[in-house]
């Protein structure tokens, strides 16, 4: 903007450009062994499934800039979209499935990133989905003390979701640390597809405009407040 | 006889975020500006009532009005010629506290008369908690300025040579969705305050909630705003601006954050100064 002696009779808007405040959404998804096969095949279809409606949560909250990453954890444990990257944009590349479940590691990466600086302080609360089929295989513990060790680690909105009858779910309480909603149990491709769409556009939409409150009042169960996630699908093929 | 050394000048306004309207959410900030004296001192406050607070909005309105009465009443009890150092100790040594308890018997009335249900416990603050919200508030006369804050939000000042300062820090409690308050116990032990002599240039003074913070990336670009009013203040008045607020606030919480928005501006201009 410049104001000198002729200045026309409308003001222009004082300052530079707006922002919204961007909105972090981090997958962190098991890519073990165990997960080799149809399940993979499933968190992969699940998560290209959930973008287009994302994508309509996104255009509806204009006022949030959602930016989506996503950590893939096996033998160790690496970005599979390492830059925040605007919903808009994303497409999905399948992973493959090997090795070992490094739990603790994906959340320690996770942690990392989640530090002012790189996070801006006027961040919204990040959301963190782990999805997982089986037991962490590394400190998960050492991983969870990392990400809760950072102030946007413990205001993110961290949702588990348990694909199958074998995965440890008192880790992803744990990893959830939310006393009324319980991990999601996927036992078959359909409830998968429905809870990664659920944690993709309900929890975004509401951790999209946290009210404010005040030091010392009480935060909802999960730092923001969340619908209730679907019922299973009742389909026959089964995990 | 002389006039006054720096002629004192100030606007507010607040307008509801576009996500309020969307969700078709009252909004939830409240801003006033009061002459006091001769038409040479003037209070000001914004205030930004909490989302999650169900009686937010009528908490802001309270806030303004019992901080604008406060400050107004602390420029009648001090009389003319006191020092800045005067106003900040006497908000430091009682009149913010009597502020935050004038502003907590306001809002436990007001639950009273509207048969707003108390919780056991601890029946008060649960009542007071419905009315949470921040509070900017400045006194401002030709030779002192005092200006206090409690919550997030941001209080600038922009310098005759254009440099922005931060003349109250940030509150150490803000993060997220979370800030200090009006309603919580002890509250004016989290005010901040602080009192100047603006210089013979003049300055501007701008008190703005966190839905205008929260629109930019970073204080950098805060700056550029505040430089920006600075300029178009010094260019075109007060009035004028404050008369385009409507228009800037609602761009701003359209395209930036979505919350509700409100500004404060107190421009301190040398006599001699064209309009």
């Amino acid at each position: 903007m410049s104001v000198d002696g002729n200045l026309p009779l409308e003001m222009e808007l004082p300052g530079g450009p707006l922002s919204a405040r961007p909105l972090d959404f981090i997958f962190l998804l098991d890519a073990s062994s165990s997960m080799h096969g149809a399940k993979i095949q499933s968190l992969n279809q699940a998560v290209e499934a959930a973008l287009p409606a994302m994508r309509d949560v996104a255009r509806d909250n204009p006022n949030a800039a959602v930016r989506v990453r996503a950590i893939q954890f096996d033998s160790g444990a690496h970005w599979h979209i390492p830059k925040p990257t605007p919903v808009e944009q994303v497409a999905w590349t399948p992973m493959s499935a090997s090795g070992s479940t490094s739990m603790g590691r994906a959340l320690s990466l996770c942690a990392a990133q989640l530090r002012t600086p790189p996070m801006p302080d006027r961040a919204l609360p990040p959301v963190l989905v782990l999805i997982s089929d089986g037991a962490p295989t590394d400190d998960f513990r050492a991983g969870l003390n990392a990400l809760m060790a950072e102030p946007w680690g413990k205001k993110a909105v961290r949702i588990a979701i348990a694909i199958g009858e074998d995965a440890d779910l008192d880790v992803l309480r744990a990893f959830m640390g939310h006393p009324e909603l319980e991990p999601l149990r996927a036992n078959n491709a359909d409830t998968l597809v429905q809870f990664v769409r659920w944690a993709s556009t309900a929890v975004l939409q509401a951790a999209s405009a946290p009210p404010s409150r005040a030091l010392g009042a009480p935060a909802p169960s999960g730092n923001v407040a969340l619908p209730a996630p679907p019922p299973p699908a009742s389909a026959a093929d089964v995990w | 006889m002389s006039g006054p050394r720096l002629r004192v000048a100030a606007t507010a306004h607040s307008v509801a975020g576009a996500a309020h309207i969307r969700q078709m959410r009252p909004c939830q900030d409240a801003h006033r500006v009061e002459p006091t004296g001769e038409g040479v001192a003037v209070a000001v406050s914004v205030a930004d009532g909490h989302g999650s607070s169900p009686n937010a909005a009528e908490g802001a309105i309270f806030a303004v009005q019992t901080a604008t009465r406060t400050l107004a009443d602390l420029h009648a009890a001090l009389g003319p010629g006191a020092a800045p150092r005067a106003y900040r100790g006497q908000i430091e040594d009682g009149v913010g506290r009597r502020l935050v308890l004038a502003w907590q018997d306001k809002v436990q009335r007001h639950g009273s008369i509207e048969g707003i249900k108390r919780t056991p416990g601890d029946p008060d603050l649960e009542l007071t908690r419905r009315y949470g919200t921040t509070l900017a508030a400045a006194l401002a006369m030709p030779d002192v300025v005092a200006c206090l804050a409690l919550g997030d939000g941001a209080t600038l000042w922009v310098s005759p040579e254009d440099e922005v300062l931060r003349p109250l820090g940030v509150d150490a409690h803000a993060f997220a969705d979370q800030t200090s308050s009006l309603c919580t116990a002890g509250a004016w032990r989290d005010l901040r305050v602080t009192a100047w002599t603006p210089p013979d240039e003049g300055g501007l003074l701008l008190m703005m909630s966190d839905g205008y913070v929260n629109s930019y990336a970073d204080d950098a670009a805060l700056d550029a705003v505040a430089r920006d009013y600075a300029r178009l203040v010094r260019a075109r008045g007060v009035e004028a601006v404050g008369a385009a607020l409507h228009g800037f606030l609602r761009q701003v919480s359209t395209r930036g954050c979505g919350d509700d928005v409100s500004l404060a501006l107190i421009h301190f201009a040398p006599p001699e100064e064209p309009r």
